[in-house]
């Protein structure tokens, strides 16, 4: 059975909306780059044995992918620096730093020692 | 009303403000606590930048690794059962997986509990059997600190150890390794990649000159595993150490290559039921040593693309770094080195206040066995960098999992705190004044 443009497509769509839902952002990031990657540079085989058996692989690493992202999440959550950051950016907060606990307010200047606050111990 | 009451006293009584003000200030303030509590749940976790120290685990290996935890549990020695057959035909499928990754033959392949094992065994081991007529084991001074304790036990023991000075590149220097093999050396041992500083050792010529002198060679591989093409029989290596929670794989695990011709004989470190050649007796592992194959095969497919890719970050990273701040360092041969262990010393900056003040980025300064003690590292004062200059290096992992927002974060976070903490520094302030510090006389109090 030859493998056909369709196929291939809905294997790759299939693969980043499984990749996409992996809850650490270190394997969602890869899983999204490397199934990008590696049908990029797939791009241009002809011989349809060889599409195949990378077609079977594909679906393989779907079932994989299925498998680990299905898994208990319990205590999986792990929301990253960045990954909390570019959220907060695109709430509008203007910057954010976790550590030393100082919020920029955009337009009073003055503000900036009023609002800095101390950990609490 | 208990929002209120917490904000208050954290903000001062807030009376003259406009309400609006007021509300955006208390809403900030609620956000905050809760980002607090989430930091004490460990809901937010630092960026993983230390991946010299562990690795987490690839999924895939997690996924090959399940049914032998769950439902394939038998003891792969058991010879009567299915259990015991099926757990032991992926034990061999792992074994080959391993083999294959270093160009071996799989019954050259012995698994063990982790790299420190996989050296003490094939250090301790080989010299022990060969007491009788050879004396003299070879190692250098930025060994792993496993390696380098073994040999202090074999000095204890009555061998005669010596420890090679490198280069200040971190390379060893080949003619002087010619001319301490001596008639009763039995073992020559160099890491293949150096785990602090990244430099990779010319480990084809070394193999070449202990081949040439008939004597044995091993090398801690941890490092290199999976990260540069290995092949043991073009390096003429009769030893290598491998460890599976550097390449991905789970903790716990690690393989030893021991050639087989020519032989390599050794005295084992567990005695036993004479499993794994008779070399390290006790169950195998079945789940990890599947891990570790798995591992092993998922590296050998990734390594061309992984190698370029941590290439490109680790450029990026170093780029940023130094073009925004001066007087870095970055300590261990630019050439010779594995990219994604980069060893950078900041002048006029203390190390340990750099680590915290990037405190949400997991980064290391020297390697983690030895980062209790308050010693700057031995593998520094080793390739000779200055002892303040020791004491303010850090050393940045980048892996297969990193991404260039994490690359770019860490650099940004690293050039402010560093800028900030020079502001600080009155070292700095003589340096910029054009002082020479070498020319300073310190007083005594």
């Amino acid at each position: 059975m030859a493998a056909s443009t369709a196929q291939v497509l809905s294997l790759y769509r299939k693969l980043m909306k499984e990749s996409s839902k992996f809850p650490s952002y270190n394997y969602r990031t890869y899983a999204l780059r490397r199934v990008q990657d590696a049908f990029r540079a797939n791009r241009s085989v002809e011989d349809p044995k060889m599409v195949e058996q990378l077609l079977n692989q594909g679906r393989d690493n779907l079932d994989m992918i299925r498998r680990q992202v299905g898994l208990p999440q319990t205590h999986a959550h792990t929301h990253t620096l960045v990954h909390v950051r570019t959220k907060l950016f695109q709430q509008g907060l203007k910057y954010f730093d976790a550590h030393s606990k100082i919020l920029f307010f955009h337009h009073n200047n003055f503000s900036k020692e009023m609002f800095s606050i101390n950990r609490p111990t | 009303m208990m929002r209120k009451t917490v904000t208050t006293k954290l903000l001062g009584s807030m009376r003259g403000f406009p309400s609006h003000r007021v509300n955006y200030a208390v809403n900030a303030v609620a956000r905050e606590l809760i980002k607090s509590r989430e930091l004490e749940n460990d809901e937010l976790r630092p960026l993983y930048m230390d991946f010299q120290a562990t690795t987490p685990m690839d999924p895939r290996v997690l996924d090959a690794m399940l049914p032998y935890q769950v439902n394939y549990y038998g003891n792969p020695h058991s010879r009567t059962h299915a259990y015991g057959w099926e757990s032991e035909s992926a034990m061999e499928k792992a074994r080959k997986q391993v083999a294959d990754l270093i160009a071996a033959d799989p019954r050259e392949i012995v698994f063990t509990s982790g790299a420190t094992e996989s050296n003490n065994m094939s250090i301790k081991g080989v010299a022990r059997f060969y007491k009788s007529k050879k004396k003299h084991v070879i190692t250098t001074q930025t060994e792993h600190k496993c390696v380098l304790d073994s040999c202090r036990v074999l000095e204890a023991e009555g061998f005669d150890i010596t420890y090679l000075p490198v280069k200040t590149n971190g390379l060893v220097d080949l003619q002087l390794l010619e001319e301490t093999i001596r008639q009763d050396t039995s073992l020559v041992s160099v890491m293949t990649v150096n785990n602090e500083i990244g430099v990779r050792q010319p480990v084809e010529d070394i193999g070449r000159i202990c081949r040439s002198r008939n004597v044995f060679f091993h090398t801690d591989a941890a490092q290199a595993v999976g990260k540069i093409p290995i092949n043991v029989s073009d390096w003429k290596v009769d030893l290598m150490s491998i460890s599976g929670h550097k390449i991905y794989g789970p903790k716990g695990v690690g393989a030893l290559y021991v050639r087989r011709r020519p032989r390599v004989r050794m005295e084992p470190l567990q005695n036993g039921g004479g499993q794994e050649r008779g070399l390290r007796s006790g169950t195998v592992p079945t789940p990890l040593a599947v891990g570790l194959g798995a591992a092993c095969d998922i590296a050998q497919q990734e390594l061309e693309y992984d190698h370029s890719r941590v290439s490109m970050l680790a450029n990026r990273l170093v780029r940023k770094i130094m073009s925004e701040i001066p007087d870095v360092v970055m300590n261990g041969d630019p050439e010779q080195r594995y990219p994604g262990c980069i060893n950078l010393s900041f002048a006029y900056v203390e190390g340990e206040s750099l680590l915290m003040a990037l405190k949400d980025v997991a980064l290391s300064s020297g390697s983690a066995c030895t980062s209790a003690s308050l010693e700057p590292s031995y593998v520094l004062r080793a390739i000779g960098t200055d002892e303040d200059l020791a004491h303010s290096s850090i050393r940045f992992g980048i892996g297969r999992f990193s991404t260039e927002a994490e690359v770019d974060y860490t650099a940004d976070k690293c050039i402010q705190q560093v800028k900030r903490l020079r502001e600080m520094s009155p070292l700095w302030e003589m340096v910029q004044e054009g002082i020479d510090l070498k020319s300073i006389k310190w007083t005594q109090h």
